[in-house]
């Protein structure tokens, strides 16, 4: 999966994080971070 | 009376009794739509020493493992999951040293989460250790997984994140056991 597929499955003004029972919307930062993450993870699935 | 669980209609309950119960639900979290992590705050305190977290009815938007980390802290979580095939065969050990997170800590896919997990000291000021079961339903692989936070902060909550993807739905509980 690319960066931009990845951006297209989940865009930022629909992915929260969530702290008890307030939700928020990612920062620009925090969002290519979790991006990056999440592409390189889903490319190299463990067990 | 009969040690607890085996109660009687119309009984009251002394204090030794009520404080010989060994596991008390200290805080529900309920995890809302396409979330990227759950932070649970205040769930950890002098209360109790050890804790069991149990995430279930949830899903996730990508099958995967769920991920774990202690208050802010992204470093020197080393774990160690031996798994197994459903289908037998040797077992595998997969290792994780002075990472960002405890891995492997849960299971998830579009159909359902699968996470256990408990954890001992992580309010005291000593190593915190955990353990947890890894159960997957679509790789049809499932172990254990054990291992330390090698630090000695005193956390009070933990935040759960899927590999990639979101969470949706569920419940997270976690209780405390009697010291």
């Amino acid at each position: 999966m690319t960066i931009d597929e990845y951006k297209a499955l989940y865009p930022q003004d629909a992915v929260y994080i969530q702290v008890d029972d307030t939700e928020r919307l990612m920062t620009d930062e925090e969002y290519e971070a979790w991006v990056a993450e999440g592409v390189y993870n889903s490319n190299h699935p463990l067990p | 009376m009969a040690t607890p669980p085996d109660f009687s209609s119309g009984a009251v309950l002394t204090a030794a009794q009520m404080n010989a119960v060994g596991l008390w639900l200290v805080k529900t979290q309920t995890v809302g739509t396409a979330v990227a992590s759950v932070a649970v705050t205040g769930a950890f305190s002098t209360d109790y020493d050890n804790y069991k977290i149990v995430y279930s009815n949830g899903v996730t938007s990508a099958t995967g493992e769920l991920r774990v980390i202690l208050g802010a802290t992204t470093a020197g979580y080393s774990n160690a999951l031996v798994y197994g095939a459903y289908a037998g065969g040797a077992a595998t050990v997969v290792g994780n040293a002075a990472a960002a997170n405890w891995n492997f800590m849960g299971y998830g896919s579009t159909g359902a989460v699968s996470m256990n997990f408990e954890l001992y000291q992580p309010f005291l000021t000593k190593n915190t250790f955990m353990s947890s079961t890894h159960i997957q339903f679509a790789g049809l692989v499932a172990g254990t997984n054990n291992g330390v936070l090698a630090n000695t902060t005193s956390y009070t909550g933990f935040t759960i994140t899927p590999a990639s993807g979101t969470m949706t739905g569920g419940t997270i509980r976690v209780y405390g056991y009697r010291n």
